[in-house]
């Protein structure tokens, strides 16, 4: 049995490739804005404060969501990997896909 | 962090970007000693921002590879729950174990790991298998030599004895898991260098995302400096996958044994006390 593995392929690059031209983008405006207006705290935000202070154009609120999306784009190609093997009908990769998560949630419960 | 100590941090997170890409390791092996030893950062700060560049050297290199079919995606998803289960092991065990006697040991490991490399030429099988086996076995096109590879994956359960290892390896000791995980899949699992090293570069950042998102919670992610690195690294993963590209397998197995051996020295040396954290 030979599978063609080219549509998980596909949308596994996808994210990635999405994932990383976005990231990249946010972090180097953010460092561009810092460099620009030095100091400030230097601290990880909660999620709201993120979403305040990038609309505030805070260099530092556009860094952590940077540094967000980019910890956020393993995790989404593990989940569309999940919706690809569902779609293409592969019950046993679907729940190699959960187990994935699954062992990701556990390990930031644990931390 | 001044102009001078920025170009520094990207030159370093350019070259663990172009390494780690091109082994599968990640590149956190020379972030963290390069940024404490060379640069004084504070190993606190430096552990944050390697593990944002090790997430960032994973997604860069693997958007490459995937695209180049060098990824074996279900063979990566299957291993990837073992050694995040091991790296949660393993960082509970570094709190009873003494640390010095397990840098020992797995410095042990790592360099028969490089004796192995260096002697035994490497063994692909085409024959076709059965089973769970077939599911994964693997298709690419060497982009130097214009040939077809086709592999079956063997020892599967063996395989993921040693990404759970590798897990446990980088929770007690901070070593990144790409140095266990890609001499096991290429020694026992049957995967040819590229795509072992590749698969690795894939897997890494599931592994890593599990560490910076609790690092991250507990404000332990330091924005300016995670972000330089990220940017370095990325830089470096773009150049990483066209190097491979024109190195030949058996030549890129080599300098990986050698990296083994280096890797073993400093875990001795760390072991006894002398080199900064890994």
């Amino acid at each position: 049995m030979n599978h063609e593995h080219s549509r998980i392929d596909r949308y596994v690059h996808l994210v990635l490739r999405a994932g990383m031209l976005l990231s990249i983008s946010v972090l180097a405006l953010g460092l561009l804005l810092y460099a620009l207006s030095p100091g400030g705290a230097q601290v990880d935000l909660s999620l709201d404060k993120i979403a305040e202070g990038v609309l505030a154009g805070n260099p530092i609120a556009v860094l952590d969501l940077g540094i967000i999306l980019l910890i956020l784009t393993p995790f989404t190609r593990v989940l569309t990997a999940a919706v690809v093997f569902m779609v293409d009908r592969e019950p046993r990769f679907v729940l190699v896909s959960l187990a994935v998560i699954a062992a990701i949630v556990l390990a930031i419960l644990a931390g | 962090m001044d102009l001078a100590l920025a170009v520094g941090v990207l030159l370093v997170a350019f070259l663990a970007g172009i390494v780690g890409s091109v082994f599968g390791l990640g590149g956190g092996i020379i972030i963290v000693p390069a940024l404490t030893l060379l640069l004084g950062f504070e190993i606190k700060e430096v552990i944050g921002a390697s593990l944002i560049g090790v997430i960032a050297s994973s997604t860069g290199s693997a958007a490459r590879y995937v695209s180049e079919g060098l990824v074996n995606i279900r063979l990566g998803m299957v291993m990837e729950p073992a050694t995040t289960l091991g790296s949660i092991l393993g960082a509970f065990l570094a709190i009873y174990l003494q640390q010095t006697v397990l840098a020992l040991a797995f410095a042990a490991v790592l360099l028969y790991g490089a004796y192995y490399m260096i002697k035994q030429p490497e063994v692909t099988v085409h024959s076709r298998q059965s089973g769970f086996c077939a599911q994964l076995a693997g298709r690419y096109v060497d982009r130097r030599t214009n040939e077809e590879v086709c592999y079956d994956v063997r020892n599967l359960p063996r395989g993921l004895l040693a990404s759970f290892a590798a897990g446990n390896m980088s929770g007690m000791l901070g070593v990144g898991g790409g140095i266990v995980k890609v001499p096991a899949m290429n020694v026992w699992m049957g995967v040819p260098m590229k795509a072992a090293a590749a698969t690795s570069n894939f897997m890494i950042g599931v592994t890593a995302l599990a560490g910076a998102a609790v690092l991250y919670a507990n404000g332990l992610v330091p924005p300016v400096l995670a972000a330089t690195v990220a940017l370095g690294v990325f830089a470096g993963a773009t150049v990483g996958p066209r190097l491979v590209r024109h190195t030949a397998g058996a030549v890129l197995r080599r300098y990986f044994a050698l990296l083994l051996a280096l890797v073993s020295a400093l875990m001795v040396l760390q072991a006894f006390g002398f080199a900064g954290g890994l």
